[in-house]
């Protein structure tokens, strides 16, 4: 069993792997932004380091910063919480070549699950079905895309491939709205990922959107969590 | 862990000249402290669900922030400029051991000189001045682990 682990996030989830620690016997680090020194898992910690200013990029999203935190307290592992650095495949990396243990998935995972086109292409070489689309990006060539989306059929959907959060996606109901759609979309996910792959996919219009969440460990069990109806969305994002 | 031996153990603590009194039963731990005279506070932690009243913050052991405390208090009573950490690292106050360190008590620095190294992921950074002046305090010690924004140098 670990001896001691950074908490590096904060608000509920670093409470709540703080109590996850306490009842496990593993002794705790809270790194934290300025801002952010009086938060309740911070009190609760064994131990605490500042890691920047109240900014997060300066400080929660600040890889170095927090891997010398581990440093210096003599830390085993680090647990990311869930957003900012957690689905980070860089800072996954980070963490294993540096010497700790990342409490999350493997960087090559965070990889290939976080990019959807290589996402879709890990799911089928499994040989699990997927929603009908192509099968890679798509080019700038206008007609080859005209022909692509008249293949797929009408609606489809323009997604960003490192898209996430609901974002970088755009429907299309007609041929004529076609092309444009694809030049917004385009811009909109360099803005947003800094990633203008695209890809196109049969869009659904009454699906039942139900997601199983599963865990797995490094010596090879696994067990899902139960199933949750996402259903129901606001902009593309499950309520 | 029942009221009733909580009620004895505050009793234990008044009686006698204990400061601090921490038990741990299997699961259950009830620590006790008494700060100020006559004050005393009690926190119980069960595993599930954690019942915990607002407790004292001193109550959890903070090894890096127990020194910027400190500090803190010595800044209120210094003038000149406080120097602070621009990183998370280990500060070392001479190049190499064994040899002098940059900066002592007395010395006289001009903008740009360094004033000592943190290291962090394997990389010696070296801090530089940014004020001029004589340095009056040295608030760390060599090889201490240091935080973002600690003080470590007062320069008059």
């Amino acid at each position: 069993m670990l001896d001691k682990i950074v908490i590096a996030n904060r608000g509920e989830i670093a409470l709540r792997i703080l109590r996850a620690c306490r009842e496990m016997g593993i002794r705790t680090v809270a790194v934290h932004s300025e801002a952010d020194s009086e938060l309740k898992h911070v009190l609760l910690a064994d131990e605490t380091v500042c890691i920047g200013p109240a900014q997060s990029k300066d400080s929660y999203l600040n890889i170095p910063t927090i891997i010398s935190a581990a440093e210096v307290t003599d830390a085993e592992a680090i647990h990311p919480g869930y957003g900012f650095l957690s689905e980070n495949a860089d800072f996954a990396e980070t963490v294993v070549e540096s010497g700790f243990i990342f409490i999350g998935p493997k960087a090559e995972t965070i990889r290939i699950m976080g990019d959807k086109i290589a996402a879709k292409e890990a799911m089928r070489s499994s040989g699990i079905p997927c929603v009908p689309g192509t099968g890679g990006p798509i080019s700038d060539n206008a007609n080859e895309n005209l022909r692509i989306a008249r293949d797929v059929g009408y609606p489809v959907i323009i997604k960003a491939s490192g898209g996430g959060g609901g974002r970088g996606m755009r429907t299309v109901h007609t041929e004529a709205a076609l092309l444009n759609a694809i030049n917004l979309t385009r811009n909109e996910a360099k803005a947003a990922f800094d990633n203008d792959t695209l890809y196109i996919e049969k869009f659904l219009q009454q699906p039942r959107h139900i997601e199983f969440q599963i865990m797995a460990d490094s010596y090879g069990n696994a067990v899902y969590l139960s199933e949750r109806d996402c259903s129901t969305q606001r902009r593309h994002q499950k309520v | 862990m029942d009221i009733r031996k909580i009620k004895k153990l505050i009793e234990l603590i008044d009686e006698s000249g204990i400061a601090e009194l921490e038990i741990v039963e299997g699961k259950d731990s009830v620590k006790i402290s008494r700060y100020g005279s006559s004050a005393n506070t009690a926190v119980v932690s069960p595993p599930i669900p954690a019942l915990q009243q607002p407790a004292p913050t001193q109550a959890a052991t903070s090894q890096t922030s127990a020194p910027a405390q400190e500090h803190k208090e010595k800044e209120d009573e210094i003038t000149g400029h406080v120097v602070h950490s621009p990183m998370v690292g280990t500060l070392y106050l001479s190049p190499s051991p064994g040899a002098p360190a940059f900066v002592q008590i007395g010395h006289t620095v001009d903008v740009g000189d360094t004033l000592c190294i943190i290291e962090a992921m394997k990389i010696l950074n070296q801090i530089d001045a940014e004020y001029s002046g004589i340095v009056t305090r040295v608030l760390v010690e060599n090889g201490q682990p240091v935080e973002y924004n600690q003080p470590i140098f007062v320069i008059e």
